[in-house]
């Protein structure tokens, strides 16, 4: 990241090597269509560019977390758009302070470790945060569409966020 | 020791904390919320913890379908070294118009010339050069500004130009707004052509605003008032 706030064109290119196809995922999977998720990808290490100054690894930064974070929001942001929803801010700085736990772990391994744990969630729990995570619904909309109370679909989503960082805790811990 | 204390907002941020962590919150509320958060002892830890589950799920979005296009990178390192063409004039290039924006920019045209035909001859903000160009007047807000405001209904684009160049250090940058929300950054105008190509459907916005900004990439949001606007509706 210091190489790339210094210009460097070469270390974004490896940035990109590395998260370049998971950003396209992500995006696809949020928009469900190629040529708007490349368009969040390009838009995505753009941001990353320009904002590269902002990230000191120093502190714990996690490199992985704030660059899918920029791509996710700003998937969710074209998606919400495309609906005529209002949009939040573009602020991902807040992952800069979010400790990279998994810097140790091969990214194969550790897909295989995050699927295992949101399978422990249950339905209703694993249900609401795709809603709200890949689809961009917030949480009144989900209740509407759904025809739940709006309490259950908040209790739903804060127990099954909890839940998962208890269980990638404790696989990390293993 | 912290410095965080839990504040008398808490009710409200509680209610608010899982858009927020999800990042579905309108910008007035996602702003307080920060605020919020950066000082309550008790939202500050609950958010960090929900949020370092978030960063994992990317990983379980399965391989979709098609692959990237191989010329991404091409694209964001054109970007980057200032040489590529306005991305969104690109985009709308390659993105097929679809049936949904036809169908409103017909609906919209037949609403249009209903009105004209009604108000008979009336002078109204949009007139039609061609049939598929809304022309919208721009008006600066303290004084003339010479601008053009184009939209071209068969390709989605709003397309401004004909803008003067900026005092040096500065640039304008484009806003549109809808109702009252935060005005969305949409570009900024190439000081060197006094152009910009915003690929968008008009149908989701209500005021068209250009502001200057600290060069050469302006703000995330606006720094002033605007000196030119354009109404849309």
């Amino acid at each position: 990241m210091e190489r790339i706030s210094q210009q460097d064109t070469e270390a974004l290119r490896e940035l990109y090597g590395l998260f370049g196809r998971v950003c396209f995922a992500l995006a696809y999977r949020v928009l469900g269509e190629s040529t708007a998720a490349e368009e969040v990808v390009q838009d995505t290490f753009e941001t990353v560019w320009k904002k590269a100054r902002t990230f000191e690894s120093g502190r714990g930064g996690n490199v992985r977390g704030w660059v899918l974070t920029i791509a996710h929001r700003k998937a969710i942001d074209a998606v919400r758009k495309q609906r005529n929803q209002t949009t939040s801010l573009d602020d991902v700085d807040w992952a800069l302070s979010v400790p990279d736990v998994w810097a140790d772990v091969a990214a194969g391994d550790l897909q295989q470790r995050v699927a295992r744990a949101v399978s422990e969630l249950t339905e209703d729990q694993r249900r609401v945060i795709e809603l709200a995570y890949f689809d961009g619904y917030s949480q009144s909309e989900i209740a509407e569409q759904h025809e739940m109370p709006l309490g259950t679909v908040k209790s739903r989503t804060r127990l099954g966020l909890r839940k998962l960082a208890q269980l990638l805790q404790d696989e990390r811990d293993d | 020791m912290s410095t965080r204390q839990p504040t008398t907002d808490h009710t409200r941020a509680e209610s608010l904390l899982e858009d927020f962590v999800l990042g579905t919150l309108a910008p007035d509320d996602h702003t307080w919320m920060s605020k919020h958060v950066s000082t309550c002892d008790i939202c500050g830890p609950e958010v960090a913890s929900l949020r370092s589950a978030l960063q994992h799920l990317p990983l379980i979005a399965n391989d979709p379908p098609v692959a990237m296009n191989s010329d991404v990178w091409d694209r964001i390192e054109q970007s980057i070294s200032g040489t590529e063409p306005p991305r969104s004039l690109d985009a709308a290039r390659r993105r097929r118009t679809p049936a949904a924006l036809r169908y409103q920019a017909v609906a919209a045209v037949a609403v249009i010339a209903l009105l004209l035909g009604l108000l008979g001859g009336q002078l109204l903000p949009r007139l039609f050069d061609e049939d598929d160009v809304v022309t919208y007047q721009i008006s600066g807000t303290a004084g003339a500004f010479e601008a053009e405001l184009e939209y071209h209904e068969d390709t989605g684009v709003l397309l401004l130009s004909n803008v003067p160049a900026p005092s040096s250090g500065q640039v304008y940058q484009a806003w549109l707004i809808a109702g009252s929300s935060a005005p969305v950054p949409v570009g900024v105008v190439d000081a060197s052509t006094g152009t910009l190509a915003i690929a968008t459907n008009l149908e989701s916005w209500d005021l068209f605003a250009l502001t200057l900004e600290p060069g050469p990439l302006g703000s995330t949001a606006p720094t002033s008032n605007p000196v030119a606007i354009a109404e849309l509706q």
